[in-house]
């Protein structure tokens, strides 16, 4: 079984309507985030109202660069979830985005091997995933 | 001023494979602490569990014990961060006399039947869209995440976690209930183990556990002997405490940040008080972060304070010393809340704190948890 084909296993981002914009302008390549007009900040993971002003009516969605700071990451071995456990260990990183302080993104980090992976890495944006349709933003290291 | 006691505990056999069902697991342990309680099955007018979708519910317990009419009964759903909501709110009714005796449970088969961590979160939908399909999904990997950035930030190492798995094994020698009981561990062992979720390996995590917990809730003067009073207790969630914690202020700071004031104030004590600590410890970052949180040592310094023999028996701080839900059993933190009490009343044998007059007993989901001070009168 090639990568790909495993992919196509992994559980499916169940998109809703306040998820949906972030994941159809990740299948256009590019990574847009929920932004609050009223408190003028970063919100993700999106949210149906904003958590500091409690109003749906600053939501809109923001380009960002897609760039960000490796929080925290773990590296994880047979995983029991569908699409895991036989590619080998993964990373799941969790980074904090360019544009705001803690903003924060869960995401794998591809192309490199967990040994080389290390909290402060700069990372970036790829939208070379998908599964059944839906492309995943995923992080690569950048220098 | 008096307060609920904790009249009666009970348990069963810990096992891997029980061969029996969860309910009459519930029932052999709810028995065991009416009786310990000296009570009867009449006297018991309230049933109350905590659980995670992989139990027997309240009604089920009382029909197969033979309970009369109720006038207390709970099933909170959530993590080991109710248990000690649940037993507080148990407690307040016998303040109230809404209810005389109440039997909190806890009881499943997480070995052979349900096992933790696996109940929906292979789910894609709701939060979970964005941790699934990355792979991301159990309570230890969310912990490991924690783990993590601790070290980065305060240079935890793995050998001071290894201090908290090491020292509860050896506890758990002293414990004949064990189920790592004989089955001894060194520092090499748990550095040579197998990766789960790094930086934690498999002797990090807690064990997976067929077994039942009961303990009886009563006004003092149920029970011959010292009485276990309820001190106080806690609970409490920080801000945006939903997996997978992006929105959260600090994934280093764990529940006890949030309810330690409240919880040493309404018990007019303080941590120097405290005699012996049975923590929540489904992993060994678990009992190193809520150390710091409690304030039994500074944000940061939870590995050097464990690596230095703080948290053994003989220790300035000793924790679990049945072994835990790392090396006795993992029933869900009831088992180490039973263990509080039989050290207060200084039945503990080999294992006996000594002058254990005040506990604290603990249980966590990341940050949110529940506390309780128990106290020996």
């Amino acid at each position: 079984m090639s990568v790909q084909d495993d992919i196509v296993t992994r559980p499916r981002p169940e998109m809703d309507p306040t998820t949906t914009p972030y994941w159809e302008s990740a299948g256009h390549g590019v990574l847009t985030l929920q932004w609050c007009a009223h408190c003028s900040h970063f919100i993700h993971a999106p949210m149906s109202r904003c958590w500091r002003c409690h109003r749906s009516t600053g939501l809109e969605w923001r380009e960002v660069s897609g760039r960000g700071v490796i929080h925290s990451f773990i590296v994880i071995h047979n995983s029991r979830l569908p699409g895991f456990g036989g590619r080998g260990p993964h990373v799941v990183a969790m980074v904090e985005i360019e544009e705001q302080d803690h903003v924060f993104m869960f995401a794998n980090v591809l192309g490199a091997e967990p040994g080389d992976v290390a909290v402060g890495d700069r990372v970036e944006v790829t939208f070379d995933e998908t599964i059944d349709g839906i492309t995943i933003p995923q992080f690569r290291i950048i220098a | 001023m008096t307060w609920p006691v904790i009249s009666g505990v009970g348990r069963t056999e810990f096992s891997r494979r029980s061969g029996k069902t969860v309910l009459d697991l519930a029932a052999e342990a709810c028995l065991a602490a009416i009786d310990d309680a000296g009570l009867s099955v009449e006297d018991v007018d309230g049933v109350v569990t905590y659980h995670d979708n992989d139990t027997v519910s309240p009604p089920e317990v009382a029909a197969t014990l033979g309970c009369g009419v109720l006038a207390w009964s709970q099933s909170l759903l959530g993590g080991g961060s109710e248990m000690c909501a649940g037993i507080g709110a148990a407690a307040r009714a016998i303040e109230e006399d809404r209810a005389r005796h109440v039997v909190v449970y806890r009881a499943m088969n997480g070995a052979s039947g349900i096992r933790m961590g696996n109940f929906g979160t292979s789910s894609a939908s709701g939060y979970r869209q964005f941790m699934a399909p990355y792979g991301y999904a159990t309570p230890v990997e969310v912990a490991a995440m924690a783990c993590r950035r601790h070290m980065a930030r305060f240079g935890t190492t793995r050998e001071q976690l290894g201090a908290i798995a090491v020292t509860q094994r050896e506890n758990a020698q002293l414990n004949p209930l064990a189920v790592m009981n004989g089955r001894g561990m060194t520092l090499d062992d748990y550095m040579d183990a197998r990766p789960i979720a790094e930086p934690l390996h498999l002797l990090d995590c807690c064990l997976e556990t067929d077994g039942a917990v009961a303990i009886v809730i009563s006004a003092p003067g149920t029970r011959a002997g010292p009485e276990i009073e309820i001190r106080a207790w806690a609970y409490a969630a920080g801000p945006q405490s939903l997996v997978p914690y992006e929105k959260y202020p600090d994934i280093t700071a764990m529940f006890p940040q949030w309810l330690r004031d409240d919880l040493f104030s309404r018990a007019g004590l303080t941590v120097d008080d405290v005699d012996v600590a049975c923590l929540y410890d489904a992993f060994t970052y678990a009992v190193l972060s809520q150390l710091e949180d409690f304030g039994f040592c500074k944000k940061g310094e939870g590995g050097p304070f464990v690596a230095s023999g703080a948290i053994a028996r003989d220790g300035v701080l000793p924790v679990n010393p049945h072994g835990g839900l790392l090396s006795e059993g993992y029933i869900h933190g009831l088992n180490n809340l039973v263990e509080a009490v039989v050290q207060l009343r200084g039945d503990a044998g080999e294992r006996q704190v000594a002058d254990a007059e005040v506990a604290l007993v603990s249980g966590y989901s990341f940050s949110r948890g529940s506390a309780m001070i128990l106290a020996r009168v």
